[in-house]
């Protein structure tokens, strides 16, 4: 089910009150506000606390009329003529979500205003954001995965293909090449399959051909870092500088892991592979890992992006950016896909490792639009490095000293990223 | 396969909790509740609201209504256990019929503990524990009367508070003072006043001695030596756990005793809320702690356990919050700084309101509140439950107390595992 979310993001203002303000004129006479500001200078600390709408809220378990009840939407509704007012939800509810009326012997509780809250309308910081999940919802179309698949076991790709194909829908031609994400027999479009050096210009030749009939149909190419950084990275650059109109996802995956886990050219610092052993000689990949992403950025394509399958919402924000983009020219996604085989991590934590990925800047969500850079989500405090290579065993021989290589490498590609998007390209 | 049986003795918040929990694991479980009582499940702890009219009967059943119909619960009304065969996984009913189980949970809560007082007879007095016997009392209500309340628990004082509002007179006998497990004598006396001040009677520190029939009415023999004349007699001096028959469950503190995963000593049977007498959350110690968030939590954990889920339980922590009158309190955990001295102790007082937190080390251990402006005793709870650091925060959280505790669970972020 998808549910309706408010998000905070980031430090308020200290002196703002707007969110609140906003709240207690949420009805037509003045009301006790249901969001409350934080204010704690002290520790630099200023932020605003409501209801988080939790997926098994337990004030609902333990409210004993049942006036609490969950939305179809997901959000937590207190009906206030079935509340006796006991308290037990303020008593239970560990985020501060329930507050006590004065005047009546009655609880209450945010309910998104029902469905149109009226604190982020009012906060201009844009720091308290209201996303609705019909908005995704109606975005996405037929399943396109036949049943079964194809990868091992904890492999993200699966979401990923259905997500995209989801949101896509069916008017698309899939290209490929030899890797694990072949769907020739999976998918519900037609595919084409191709060499690893030219799947770029496969997929120019059919929308070439597409344009020449007058149809829109999208030739999508699904394929991995390999074939994107590596052997097929001559024609995929030049496709993007005659602008082809094709929309080109790379699920990296940080080495040729279909062949067996050979190192690639976006194989991170320190990695083991098979080809980057560890032992006497070796201590895993040695220098940076190619930014192919911002190399497609800047061949001055109509869309690039980075996304993940941690987050949804971001990677079909996207999507639907690349399918306008590509009516027009080339979109680039690439795609972060954790390998639990290659990497070496429980295959149970793809969705944990892909988080932490983007939490700790190792793979920053951002996007160019027509050249114009913007950071998709940036992260509030973010994770040491460590928080992402103690997941996996790929780094588990890695020293202090190269962990802080790692985690400088970290800090400045991303803090290029940020550069670029501050300077509006 | 045959789908799995579960059996349910007891149909109150645990109970309910239990077969939501076995539900969300088990969709062909078939869960059965089986009650003495004859009515819908419901909570106990709202009961005192039906005096003054703030919940009517209809309500009260809703919840109860609606969670048997989602999770396709068949509730038995009208029968009590007679004894829990454990060998042939069976129980029987007083009415002699035997029923078979897959995995049994005992939820049958507490009933009231009724002292012995000189010439009582128990048809002369009221409890406040069941719905019937809410009913009962609510049927004799009709015009002003004299009421005595014998006991001065959490039911005990909202009850009392209700019936002051619709305009009866009150008089708590309290053995020692009112509830004095639950608050600190500072902020129970803030009570009290607020109590004389809406025309009830508080007698701390005395026991009921006799109690005899003159017509219509009850004369009381309080220890003090005064006679008190009254229409109703309610006593609530205390609960004690609904027990089952069977002698090899260990009892401990008055409960059946069960490990952290509410699991008792013999096979396929455990037992949650008031019956059940769980590891505490500080010391292990296993006893029951009566209060309905933890009911719940154990009814819960239970019925994972119960259909296959490995599901500890952190153990129970005393929480209590009370709107009584104008005023306001609540207690989490520890709050006796005088059981160990090895607590830290910080309060503070500004007008009306009051706090008082307790560290050990660098960790809240309990809470209590009087008055305090919009505050969220839950955010307290779970900075002792997760044992989230406060640090060198400690002066900070009592001078800040809704900021600073809002603040220590948004910086370390955790979310309920259960």
């Amino acid at each position: 089910m998808l549910n309706n979310t408010l998000t905070v993001r980031d430090n308020c203002p200290p002196s703002c009150t707007l969110c609140v303000e906003a709240c207690s004129r949420r009805t037509v006479s003045v009301s006790e506000p249901l969001i409350e500001k934080i204010d704690l200078p002290e520790v630099n600390f200023h932020s605003v606390l409501t209801c988080n709408q939790c997926s098994q809220p337990e004030c609902l378990a333990v409210c004993p009329t049942g006036a609490i009840s969950k939305s179809d939407s997901g959000t937590v509704v207190l009906d206030s003529d079935r509340c006796v007012g006991c308290s037990i939800c303020n008593l239970v509810c560990p985020y501060g979500g329930i507050v006590p009326k004065k005047a009546e012997h009655k609880s209450q509780k945010c309910d998104y205003c029902g469905d149109d809250p009226q604190c982020s309308k009012a906060c201009p910081n844009n720091i308290i954001s209201y996303d609705k999940a019909s908005v995704m919802a109606e975005q996405m179309g037929e399943d396109l995965l036949s049943p079964g698949l194809p990868y091992c076991a904890g492999c993200g790709m699966e979401l990923v293909d259905r997500q995209t194909l989801q949101i896509l829908g069916k008017d698309v031609v899939l290209f490929g090449a030899p890797s694990c994400n072949v769907l020739s027999s999976k998918a519900k479009v037609p595919y084409y399959g191709t060499l690893m050096t030219q799947v770029a210009s496969s997929a120019t030749g059919v929308s070439r051909y597409f344009r020449h009939i007058g149809k829109d149909t999208i030739c999508l190419a699904i394929i991995g870092d390999g074939a994107t950084a590596d052997l097929g990275f001559g024609q995929l650059s030049a496709a993007a500088e005659r602008g082809e109109r094709i929309l080109y996802i790379c699920y990296d995956n940080e080495a040729y892991m279909n062949t067996g886990i050979q190192r690639s050219s976006t194989t991170p610092y320190g990695s083991w592979t098979n080809t980057t052993q560890v032992g006497s000689r070796g201590r895993g990949r040695q220098g940076a890992p190619k930014n192919v992403p911002l190399l497609m950025a800047y061949h001055g394509i109509k869309y690039t992006a980075t996304a993940t399958l941690a987050y949804p919402e971001d990677f079909m924000r996207k999507l639907l950016k690349a399918k306008e983009a590509v009516k027009e020219g080339m979109a680039y996604i690439h795609v972060l896909a954790p390998c639990p085989t290659g990497w070496k991590f429980d295959p149970c934590r793809v969705v944990e490792v892909t988080k932490a990925a983007v939490e700790s800047n190792y793979f920053p969500l951002w996007e160019a639009e027509n050249g114009i850079f913007k950071l998709t989500h940036e992260v509030k405090n973010p994770a040491l490095i460590q928080n992402f290579t103690k997941m996996m065993k790929r780094f588990a021989h890695l020293s202090e000293e190269e962990i802080k290589h790692l985690q400088e490498y970290v800090n400045f590609s991303f803090e290029q990223i940020k550069r670029i998007a501050a300077s509006k390209g | 396969m045959d789908s799995c049986k579960y059996l349910i003795i007891g149909a109150g918040p645990a109970a309910l909790a239990a077969a939501q929990a076995i539900r969300t694991c088990d969709k062909n479980a078939d869960i059965t509740l089986v009650t003495r009582e004859h009515n819908l499940p419901y909570s106990p702890a709202v009961l005192p609201y039906l005096l003054s009219g703030e919940l009517t009967e209809k309500d009260l059943f809703v919840k109860g209504r609606d969670l048997l119909a989602d999770l396709k619960v068949k509730l038995i009304c009208n029968k009590e256990v007679a004894a829990v065969l454990h060998e042939t996984n069976e129980v029987k009913f007083t009415s002699g019929e035997c029923q078979k189980y897959d995995k049994l949970l005992i939820a049958t809560g507490a009933g009231p503990q009724i002292p012995a007082i000189e010439n009582l007879e128990s048809d002369q007095i009221y409890t406040f524990r069941t719905f019937d016997d809410f009913e009962k009392l609510q049927k004799t209500l009709t015009n002003k009367q004299s009421i005595a309340i014998y006991g001065a628990g959490l039911v005990a004082v909202e009850a009392a508070e209700k019936l002051c509002m619709a305009g009866h007179a009150v008089t708590i006998i309290a053995r020692s003072s009112l509830l004095r497990k639950y608050f600190s004598p500072k902020n129970v006396a803030v009570l009290e006043q607020a109590f004389s001040k809406h025309g009830g009677r508080i007698l701390t520190n005395n026991t009921l001695v006799s109690a005899k029939k003159v017509e219509n009415k009850l004369e009381l023999m309080v220890s003090n030596g005064e006679k008190l004349v009254v229409d109703r007699l309610i006593v609530a001096t205390g609960v004690t756990a609904n027990m089952v028959e069977n002698d090899l469950i260990p009892r401990v503190s008055g409960g059946l005793k069960v490990g952290k995963h509410m699991e008792t000593a013999l096979p396929n049977i455990y037992a949650a809320g008031d019956v059940a007498a769980a590891p505490s959350f500080y010391n292990g110690q296993n006893a029951p702690c009566p209060i309905l968030p933890e009911a719940v939590l154990q009814g819960k954990i239970a019925g994972a356990n119960m259909a296959g889920k490995k599901i500890a339980y952190a153990g129970w922590i005393p929480g209590n919050y009370l709107r009584c009158f104008d005023e306001s309190l609540f207690s989490i955990g520890i709050t006796d700084a005088q059981l160990e001295m090895a607590y830290q102790v910080l309060e503070k007082q500004e007008g009306s309101s009051t706090l008082k937190l307790l560290f050990k080390d660098e960790y809240l251990v309990g809470a209590e509140g009087l008055n305090m402006k919009s505050i969220h005793p839950g955010v307290f709870l779970k900075l002792i439950k997760e044992q989230i650091p406060v640090e060198k925060n400690q002066e900070l959280l009592l001078a800040k107390p809704r900021e600073t505790a809002c603040w220590l669970m948004l910086k370390h972020g955790k979310t309920q595992a259960v």
